[in-house]
């Protein structure tokens, strides 16, 4: 691996060796054979934030992302699509990203990984070699473990809406063409999935949405789980504007332990059966199926039977592959959100261009200070969250969820919370891509 | 539910909280552990504690036409200020004090070292939005 | 010069007399509402992101903060943190803000300690007391003590855009050039 600084490159290419300073400052180097070409399996958040971030600090490695489409929905905040923000806010294309960070795009899905010979077979029949891999695929869902529940199903009529895009447009076409007094089946799977609070959230925006029009209707959680992140801050606010926990709620949760687990759908009758025995009807059900690591992490042995990658805490190497970093959804962190992919991302580039140097890694830290909503405007919540880490292992540092009893009748913190919310997901976005 | 009260009987008698293993129970109301407790690992560099702030602060700090203030160019005196009396509860913050409080002062400097070397200036423009 | 002052008085006689707020119960709301967090403990802002309101004017504050819950001011998604804070605020809450936030303490105008004007200033001096950074024209020109440059320019640039709309300051901002923009921002500005 060379150690060669940009001085020594320009001296031995001539200035004219070097393309024109790119907006960083940073000259695109000619890339000699001595350059280590770092391949990252999946183009989403995790996969871009790592491209990203390890440009920054590395202005010599080839960086190559492999991810089947040609543009980037982020799903963060993507519940705004069902109530009306346009599905384009959420739209990336990785165009200008590419440019800017200097990175090339295989368009094209990965089936295999030869971690002796350190290359990657793509569907196209290619094979890409690389001296550094980094898997950020996201989760793959499950879809056999409910009766009458499919893939094909999931696609067109029981939407998920769970990575955004074309699924989350259609579940909002959905809920418009609810008839007045209809009702909404959300049914979250049992925990680990992404983003605990969204479905929550979900129910939250639609019953608002809902009450916004003058409609009548009933949102059913259908939980697999025994409590939810901010659990309290949304049953206060639903028992303050939805009747949480009357007769007349237009909100409805029934837990794991009370059986409202799915375990049966209908599609033609459009009802669910629960754990507990009940059968429901409903105008729009929404499942959101149970997660795994990504069918490729099972596949190359990564998972080693299990449901997720098992990792090294200290840098997001695979305890199956150690010099191959996973990163993201399908990495063994108990929570599951974009942020903690970024964070993840930003060690993974302190690792890679440290061990490019001959140097240990540095000391790893992961954050997932994240935000949700009750409603539009008027009720944010935010969740303080961190991770230290000691011989490979996480140490909780912190978990904290807000706002607090006492803030929750303060109508001031409560509208900046929201707008600090709908701030957070924009500079989230512009985090990642920009 | 059993790992989580161990955790708190831990944190109670002052031990170490216990390693968080896949599979916990994150329906934790609240966990605070000491940031001096984890003064004998090795330290975070500046950088890795002040890009973990990115989200809302934006990259490097450097966003500066939203709610949330840039943290770029911020001369470090003044950022050290600031994050010890969130630590302290003294400036009470929509966020902040708790985000604040997992930091002990060493790295709430080396972070304000991170971020006085930053360009007080736009992390680049914003990217386009496809269809 | 004739008819700069002519419509500076007709904007004075024209500006809203309000009943005067309540100073005391404006200092609970502020606490309430963690203005202090941008905008200072006692009106004095800490960084660049927001004005200091310490020692501005009343009716100018109550004017500003009707046009963020109306939505008509919002210069950039800055904004949204105003408008999303006025929500809940009736006008006697406005008017009790504006009561404490005018009783404190003005800071040092930038422009006192930084000797004589450049020549695109010297127009702003006309209602903008330079020397000591109060509000001028009976209240409807606001203070400029303790504005970052970066705040400055900011506003000088959306009543030139015309996102920020008064009939005095789009008239005046026509001609500046940006380097003129940044030398008043530089002249005015207390960080």
């Amino acid at each position: 691996m060379s150690n060669m600084t940009r001085r020594d490159l320009l001296r031995l290419l001539g200035a004219a060796g070097v393309a024109s300073t790119g907006a960083l400052g940073l000259g695109r180097t000619a890339f000699g054979a001595t350059s280590a070409h770092v391949v990252i399996i999946g183009g989403g958040i995790g996969g871009i934030a790592t491209a990203k971030y390890l440009r920054i600090i590395n202005d010599q490695v080839k960086i190559t992302v492999i991810e089947p489409s040609s543009k980037y929905t982020f799903c963060p905040g993507s519940n705004e699509v069902l109530t009306g923000m346009p599905l384009s806010e959420f739209k990336r294309s990785y165009d200008h990203t590419m440019k800017r960070y200097d990175f090339k795009m295989v368009a094209d899905k990965v089936q295999d990984i030869d971690f002796q010979a350190k290359s990657v077979k793509v569907a196209g029949g290619d094979t890409i070699k690389y001296d550094t891999l980094v898997i950020s695929p996201g989760p793959d869902f499950v879809f056999d473990n409910i009766e009458g529940y499919s893939e094909k199903l999931a696609n067109t009529k029981i939407l998920h809406a769970w990575k955004a895009g074309v699924q989350t447009t259609m579940l909002r076409d959905q809920i418009a063409a609810m008839p007045d007094g209809g009702s909404l089946v959300i049914a979250p799977p049992g925990m680990p999935f992404r983003c605990p609070p969204a479905p929550y959230e979900r129910a939250s925006f639609v019953a608002e949405h809902l009450k916004k029009q003058g409609r009548k209707g009933k949102i059913i959680i259908l939980d697999n789980n025994v409590g939810f992140i901010f659990q309290k801050q949304y049953m206060y606010y639903w028992k303050k504007h939805y009747g949480f926990g009357t007769d007349q709620a237009m909100i409805e949760w029934v837990s794991g332990p009370d059986g409202g687990a799915v375990t049966q759908v209908d599609a033609k009758k459009m009802t669910v059966t629960t754990k507990g025995g009940e059968t429901i009807k409903a105008d729009v059900i929404n499942i959101i199926p149970t997660h795994r690591s990504n069918a490729l992490t099972s596949k190359t042995g990564l998972t080693q039977g299990k449901d997720w990658v098992a990792t090294n805490k200290h840098d997001m190497t695979a305890l199956a592959q150690p010099d191959v970093y996973v990163i993201g959804d399908s990495a063994d962190f108990f929570v599951k959100t974009g942020y903690l992919a970024s964070n993840q991302a930003k060690v993974v580039a302190q690792a890679i261009d440290a061990r490019l140097h001959g140097r240990d890694p540095g000391q790893p830290l992961y954050t997932n200070n994240c935000v949700a909503k009750a409603s539009q405007e008027d009720f944010g919540m935010a969740i303080t969250d961190s991770f230290r880490e000691r011989d490979g292992k996480l140490l909780l540092a912190q978990t904290v969820q807000r706002p607090f009893p006492e803030n929750y009748e303060n109508p001031f913190l409560n509208h900046v919370r929201a707008a600090v919310s709908d701030n957070w997901q924009r500079s989230f976005r512009r985090d990642i891509f920009d | 539910m059993k790992r989580m009260v161990l955790a708190g009987a831990a944190l109670a008698i002052g031990l170490m909280t216990p390693m968080v293993q896949a599979g916990d129970n994150p329906f934790v109301e609240e966990v605070f552990v000491h940031p001096e407790k984890f003064s004998n690992d090795p330290p975070l560099s500046g950088k890795m504690v002040g890009d973990n702030c990115s989200a809302c602060h934006g990259t490097q700090g450097r966003i500066f036409d939203e709610i949330i203030p840039p943290l770029a160019g911020m001369p470090k005196a003044t950022f050290v200020e600031l994050m010890m009396r969130f630590k302290a509860d003294k400036r009470p913050a929509i966020v902040m004090n708790k985000v604040a409080r997992e930091f002990t002062r060493s790295e709430i400097e080396r972070m304000g070292d991170y971020f006085a070397g930053q360009p007080a200036r736009p992390w680049l423009e914003t990217s386009e939005k496809g269809e | 010069m004739h008819k700069v002052l002519i419509s500076a008085i007709l904007l004075a006689l024209s500006a809203p007399i309000l009943a005067a707020g309540d100073a005391a119960r404006g200092e609970k709301l502020a606490a309430e509402g963690y203005c202090y967090t941008c905008h200072g403990d006692k009106g004095v802002a800490p960084s660049r992101n927001a004005p200091s309101l310490a020692g501005q004017s009343p009716s100018y504050l109550v004017k500003v903060l009707k046009e963020y819950k109306v939505g008509t001011l919002r210069l950039d998604n800055k904004s949204l943190g105003m408008i999303a804070i006025t929500q809940p605020m009736t006008e006697e809450d406005m008017a009790d803000l504006a009561a404490f936030y005018a009783a404190q303490t003005r800071p040092a105008s930038g422009a006192a300690s930084r000797g004589a004007p450049p020549a695109s200033a010297i127009a702003c001096g006309t209602c903008h007391n330079a020397a000591t950074g109060a509000p001028g024209m009976g209240g409807t020109a606001p203070g400029l003590a303790g504005m970052s440059a970066l705040y400055i320019k900011r506003q000088l640039h959306a009543y030139k855009t015309g996102k920020r709309s008064d009939a005095m300051m789009g008239g005046m901002m026509g001609a500046l050039t940006e380097a003129q923009i940044d030398e008043i921002a530089a002249y005015y500005s207390s960080q």
